[in-house]
Order: structure tokens, then sequence, then C-alpha cells
């Protein structure tokens, strides 16, 4: 891994960059398909209750 | 031997060739696309997320970093992956969130075409488009020679021997610029663009994957950094930490080039070109991800250099070091990579300059057709497209012409370009999307401080101030070199003395106390409650666009 290597202050940076493009990619994500993930989460109430 | 050498160096200019070619049919096709003058400033505002990301990302990016960031990389060490994290993080994430949407919105409601203009609808008074289309207008020209003149490293080393490469390289630049922007408008930028920026991540890639294997992968590379701290007498690790040996340079760089993005007319227009609000959206995922790759590897290979000229080739290390390190990734390139492979990335790293300075053309050239001779003459739009044009057709020459001559005057502008436009359009920009209390005197006095601010830092205390005296025939007083070297923070860490500050640091700083207060104290001049509930209205509705 690249942590074994380099100096935490290099590595640091390095995955403040990963998370930025994962924080870009939820963000989008989530935005878009709000709906169909909470669908997704939810479990439907059962009919009649 | 000189066979060999005459070999690649037709192998090289045949690949240019050809790819130059590329550009040129490109914009001849584009051509069906660009009839309106808003085809050819804004492609028609039909740009998907794909070709606005990495449109984006090759207007951020171009030889500029790969060459110039590899200089200051064999310099500074490691740190410089930071740089590459704060400008995808603030230059691209940050922006695209929060400012793109707004900005596509308010330049769709107003029917602006460029940045000066969309600054003077928000304030409401149209001599703020003429005030910042003139300092556009100057500073994008001196920018653009000084992507011309990155050409002449690159170009130098691999084409040793050829004194003309660097004056037919200009020259072929030139003449394909003008004949692409002459008919193919931003339509035939942004599809180049996405070529070019594939030929890029491939390229810069490719030279980070050969090196770090010459180098015998990353515990033998931190071993050879270790050494060269050693036999050069650095401090232990100062080439492998944050900040390290860049010191308050790279915290200087990390703010100029992540939040100079902020004040760039050419990378804020990228979102009028947007089709919906969504391809912003899709944009900054494509974008978040090009860039980041692009910036590591590119700020990698200048450390690589180093390591790899260290171990393998010791009397080329000390030429580069001579040289400061300007010459570390081209030389590099050539160490690494097979010849075809140079080829393409030599001539895609040219495309690269002549794809950012296209924008930087069309931006330059409308302050002056739209932003002056329209509002003045009142003329259409048609009429507006055709002095575009020629207005592209002469600011290529001059700074085509500039770029051969190196006029001192021009070198020691050109790091100073990017400062003096973000002086007068980055804080009234940003604060018009945010904040109602802006008003239209705050934005022309701010800017004028600002820029002044900058002007006064860069020839008093900074590192060029010396060149821009000499250009007068004075000579750089002493009392003003000592004020330079003055310590004011000494940390453990670094030091930061008045010189190593940045003007654009200084004059942002300045400009985002004065705009605020300027406003305050003026509030008489500010719009009406009505536009301002209708644009702020627009900008509401466009952040939940779906």
């Amino acid at each position: 891994m690249i942590n074994e290597y380099l100096h935490w202050s290099i590595s640091l940076g390095i995955w403040v960059g990963i998370l930025t493009i994962v924080a870009a990619v939820l963000l989008t994500v989530w935005k878009y398909y709000k709906k169909e993930i909470l669908n997704l989460v939810k479990k439907k109430p059962k009919e009649g209750a | 031997m000189l066979n060999q050498l005459a070999g690649l160096e037709i192998l090289y200019w045949t690949v240019i060739v050809i790819y130059l070619a590329f550009l040129a049919i490109a914009g001849w096709l584009a051509k069906k696309k660009t009839k309106t003058l808003k085809d050819y400033m804004v492609a028609g505002r039909k740009i998907g997320p794909l070709l606005l990301g990495l449109s984006f990302g090759v207007t951020y990016f171009s030889a500029v970093l790969i060459v110039g960031g590899g200089q200051f990389a064999w310099n500074w060490g490691l740190s410089v992956i930071w740089i590459a994290t704060i400008d995808v993080l603030i230059g691209v994430f940050i922006i695209f969130v929060l400012f793109g949407p707004k900005t596509k919105a308010l330049g769709e409601h107003f029917d602006s075409l460029t940045v000066p203009q969309l600054l003077s609808k928000r304030y409401q008074d149209p001599k703020i488009q003429t005030f910042t289309s003139v300092v556009i207008l100057f500073f994008e020209t001196v920018y653009l020679v000084s992507i011309f003149m990155g050409l002449s490293i690159l170009l130098s080393v691999t084409f040793p021997g050829n004194p003309y490469a660097y004056i037919i390289a200009v020259t072929i630049c030139a003449v394909i610029t003008i004949f692409y922007l002459n008919v193919g408008g931003s339509h035939g930028a942004i599809w180049t663009d996405a070529v070019e920026s594939v030929i890029m991540l491939v390229g810069v890639s490719l030279i980070f994957f050969f090196a770090l294997y010459a180098v015998g992968g990353f515990d033998s590379f931190l071993g050879t950094l270790g050494d060269i701290e050693r036999s050069e007498g650095l401090k232990p690790g100062s080439l492998k930490v944050f900040p390290g040996a860049g010191g308050f340079g790279v915290i200087g760089y990390i703010l100029v080039t992540s939040f100079g993005v902020w004040g760039m007319p050419q990378m804020i227009s990228r979102f009028y070109t947007a089709e919906k609000q969504k391809s912003i959206r899709w944009g900054l995922v494509i974008v978040c991800i090009w860039a980041f790759i692009i910036a590591l590897f590119a700020w990698f290979n200048g450390v690589l250099a180093r390591a790899y000229f260290w171990e393998h080739d010791r009397s080329t290390y000390y030429d580069i070091a001579a040289a400061k390190g300007e010459t570390a990734v081209p030389m590099l390139m050539i160490a690494v990579l097979p010849p075809i492979l140079v080829a393409i990335f030599l001539a895609a790293v040219l495309a690269a300059s002549l794809t950012t300075g296209e924008k930087v053309i069309l931006v330059a050239a409308s302050g002056f057709s739209i932003d002056v001779y329209q509002v003045k003459t009142g003329a259409s739009d048609d009429k507006a497209l055709h002095i575009t044009k020629i207005a592209t057709t002469v600011l290529v020459v001059i700074a085509a012409i500039l770029a051969l001559l190196k006029p001192a005057m021009v070198l020691a502008l050109c790091m100073f370009a990017w400062s003096a436009m973000a002086a007068v359009i980055l804080i009234p920009y940003i604060f018009g999307l945010v904040w109602k209390g802006g008003t239209k005197k705050a934005v022309m006095w701010s800017g004028a401080v600002s820029l002044l601010s900058a002007i006064l830092w860069f020839i008093l205390f900074r590192p060029d101030a010396p060149t821009a005296w000499g250009v007068f025939g004075l000579t750089y007083p002493k009392a003003l070199r000592d004020i330079a070297a003055l310590r004011i923070i000494p940390t453990p860490w670094f030091v930061i003395s008045i010189g190593s500050i940045h003007e654009f640091i200084i004059s942002q700083l300045i400009a985002i106390i004065a705009f605020p207060v300027i406003s305050l104290l003026t509030r008489g001049s500010k719009p009406s409650k009505e536009f301002l509930n209708e644009i702020f209205g627009v900008m509401k509705k466009a952040k939940t666009e779906e």
C-alpha cells in the first residue's frame, strides 16, 4: 500500500484528493437518484397499516 | 548518431503535423454547427457533461502544468502532491458545486456570452463591462504569449541543435489557431479538447509508470530522494514531506493555482456552454477524476525526474539543476519513453498549449468585440461575430510576434497575468452570486484598488521586480531588496518573507475587505430590490433544477 511508502503528510495529500472524487460522485448520485436510493433503503409500508 | 537524431526529428515533426492537421479538420467540421455569435462564443449552450468536464480540465491544466509544474516538483519534492489535491478540491470541486450552477443560470438569464457582460448586468452598470474587458484583453494577450513561450523549453529539449524548431512551431501554432478560430469557434475547441484530454492523460500516466519502473519502484525512489537530501545538504525528509523544501512557496502556489481559477474568465465561461444543470453535476465527476489523475502524475513526474537522473545520468542531473529544473519533465520524457510515444506526447503538449490558447484568445477577442465595440456602437450580433474573428487574428499575430521576440517585460508580466485578471473579477463574481449587498461602485473601486495593489506588490517586492525595473533602465533599490527579504513569520518548518508572498494573495485580501466595505458605504448604487429578488430567484431555482 502507498501508506507504507510515503510519509503521512504526502499520503494524506493523496487521500484528500481521492475523497474529493468520492464526494463528487456521492453528491451527484444523491442529487439525481435520491428517490431511488430512499426507496431501496426504506421498506414499503404494509398494506392497510 | 546524426542519422538517428535526424530520423527522430522527422518522426516528431510527422506526428506533430498529423496532429495539428486533425485540429484543423475538427475546426472545419465544427463550422457547420457555428452559425450565430452564440454558437461561436458558447457553443450554442449545448454541451453535455463529458465534453464540459474534459474541456474544463484541459483549459485548467495545459503544458504549463506538464512542463512548468515539473520544474517546481524538481525543486520542492513530494510536497507538490498537495498542489494537485487542493487544485482539484478548490479549483474544480468547489467551483462546480457552489458557483457553476448559478453561473449557468445567470448567464442564460442575462443571455451573456462573456464574463464582463455577466458582471455588468449583475451590477447594472455598462462601465463595468468596459473596465473588466480592457484588463482581460491586455492580460489574456500576455498570458497567450506565455503559453506560446512554454513551448520553447519543450522544443529546445526535443530538438537540440535545431534553432529554428521554436520559430517553426510558433508559426505553425499561430496559423492553425487563426484558421481554427475563424471557422470553428467554441464548438471546434470543445471537440478537440476531448481528444486532447485523452492523449494528455495517457501521456502523463505513461511517463509516470515508465519512470517509476526505471527508478526501481516506490521504495527505491524514496531511498534515492533520501540520498539526494544527504548529498546536497538538505534537511532530512525535505523532499518527502509537506511543505518540505518548498516552504511557504508551496502554500502560496497552492492558493494561486486553486483560487485563481475562480477569477479566470476562460474557466468561468465554461459553465455558459453547459446544456443543462445536470451537465454541470456529471461534468464535475468527470473532471474531478481526470484532473486528479493528471495533476497527481504530472507533479510526481518532476520529482521522479530528479531521482531518475540522480541514479542514471549524473551529468544530465547537474544540467537540469543548473536550469533550476526547467527541463526536468521533457528530459525525463525522452529518457524513459520509446520515440513514437515521445512524438505523440510532444504533439499533445503542443496542442494542449493551443487549446488553452484558443480559449484565452476567444475571451480576449470578445473582450474587445462584444464588451467594447458592440456596447459602444450597438452593432448587430453578426457584425460582432465578424469583428471577433478579425480580433482573434490580430491577437494571435501580436502574441506570436511577442513570443518570438521574447521581450523581458512580457516575460515578467506573464507571471503576473493571472493575478491581474483575478484582481478585477474574482471577488465581484463570487460576491455577486452569493450576496445581495454588492454595488457597482464597489466593483469598480475594489477592482481598481486590488489591481493597483497587485501591481505595486509585484514591482516592489517580488522576485521578478528587478526585471520590471530593468525594463525602464532603472536599478532595483537595495532598500526594497532588504524589505523583500524581511522574515515576517519564522516558524520551525518554514519562513515567510515579504517577497515570498504572492501578489495574488495580497490583492485578493485587499479585494475581499474593500468590496463589502465600499458596498456598505455606497448602498445607494445597489441594484433595485425587485431586480435582486428576481436574479436570486433564478439562481435558487437552478439549485433545485433536476
